[in-house]
């Protein structure tokens, strides 16, 4: 009698395997599988064995999850972070899809900007509630002294320039020493 | 999804940053610090006056003044700080005018003027931009008669029109506006 040649489960084939048993894999992938158990029993085995794992998992509640499991689980996430606060919470909300990403960034992006323009607009030159005649006319009394005294500071140092610089000390010299030398002309 | 996050946090600070108006942000502010610790008596003038109200103050004068409206429209901010000091403090009041002039120097302010002349000291600096504008104005001056005056304007200057305006504006003379006592006139509180 002709012995059968057993199938090497591979790696990849296991995984098809599990992915068969669960539930996970598609048509085509399923009925591969079912020829590759009818020809090998090995496969037929192994397959049988993870089916029935699957279902004990499929079949297990909520509330029959290991206490002890979950605990470890929620200790592990708060090591790692404080996944549990509410900016966490929101910033993986926000950014866990890039629909929802693209969608949060440009509310927040237009509410932004609006809001800013709109204070921007209360409080441009044009809004003529925000001062009272009376204010108003404090400043320009305040804007006309304050620029009158940048130009008396000006004008003094104009002054000083043309009075004292020039004319004390360097007029005053040259008109000495064209003095002197009218003198020494006239004299020789 | 980085990209994402990167692109988010990039348009947001660009758009903040876009809606400042922050006035000491502009070339020509210049801050000079905390000048309250030598003021003494009530000698006190101080003037700040911001954009918006310097444009009311524009609008308001346009008809009868025009070309002082056309000034005062180019300037955002005005501010002037006058105060008496004691003669303990005469020193430390001139040591505050030296770190001012070292401090627009190394920020490149153009000092156009700098008089001495015995106990009264004048320095006068711009700012310009790359076309040659004066974009703006500080005058510090430090009197024998024991008054300070630290004075700042921003915003588009014309040094010209303020000298011939100066001497048209219809106010008291500047030595009286030197000498009105106790006023302490801050329109604007920043």
């Amino acid at each position: 009698m002709r012995k059968k040649k057993s199938i090497e489960v591979t790696g990849e084939l296991l995984d098809k395997i599990i992915s068969a048993a669960y539930g996970d894999a598609g048509v085509l992938q399923k009925l591969k599988l079912k020829y590759l158990s009818f020809k090998d029993e090995n496969i037929k085995r192994i397959y049988l064995d993870y089916k029935t794992s699957a279902k004990a998992v499929h079949s297990l509640k909520e509330k029959d999850f290991p206490e002890r499991s979950s605990n470890d689980i929620l200790s592990k996430i708060e090591a790692e972070g404080s996944f549990n606060s509410l900016p966490s919470k929101t910033f993986s909300i926000l950014f866990s899809r890039p629909i929802i990403s693209a969608a949060a960034a440009g509310i927040i992006i237009i509410v932004v900007v609006s809001l800013l323009f709109f204070n921007k607009q209360m409080g441009s030159p044009g809004n003529e509630t925000k001062y009272s005649k009376a204010e108003i006319e404090l400043a320009e009394k305040q804007a006309k002294e304050s620029l009158a005294l940048v130009g008396f500071a000006f004008n003094k140092t104009k002054n000083i320039l043309e009075e004292e610089v020039i004319h004390e000390r360097v007029g005053k010299p040259i008109k000495k020493g064209f003095d002197t030398i009218n003198k020494l002309f006239s004299g020789g | 999804m980085k990209f994402t996050q990167i692109l988010f946090v990039t348009i947001i600070s660009a758009a903040i940053n876009f809606a400042q108006t922050d006035v000491s942000k502009e070339p020509g502010y210049f801050d000079f610090g905390d000048l309250s610790e030598f003021q003494s008596g009530d000698e006190i003038t101080e003037v700040f006056l911001e954009e918006n109200i310097l444009k009311m103050v524009g609008k308001l004068t346009k008809e009868e003044e025009p070309e002082l409206s056309q000034l005062i429209n180019g300037l955002k901010l005005i501010k002037v700080n006058i105060f008496g000091f004691e003669n303990k403090n005469e020193a430390q009041v001139k040591e505050k005018m030296n770190e001012a002039d070292k401090k627009l120097i190394s920020s490149k302010w153009n000092r156009i003027v700098k008089t001495k002349e015995g106990g009264e000291q004048t320095n006068v600096y711009i700012k310009t931009s790359s076309g040659g504008n004066v974009l703006g104005l500080v005058i510090t001056i430090i009197q024998d008669d024991g008054e300070a005056s630290f004075i700042n304007i921003v915003g588009n200057i014309d040094l010209e029109k303020i000298g011939e305006l100066s001497k048209k504006f219809d106010i008291p003379e500047i030595g009286e506006f030197k000498k009105e006592k106790s006023k302490r006139t801050t329109t604007e509180e920043k």
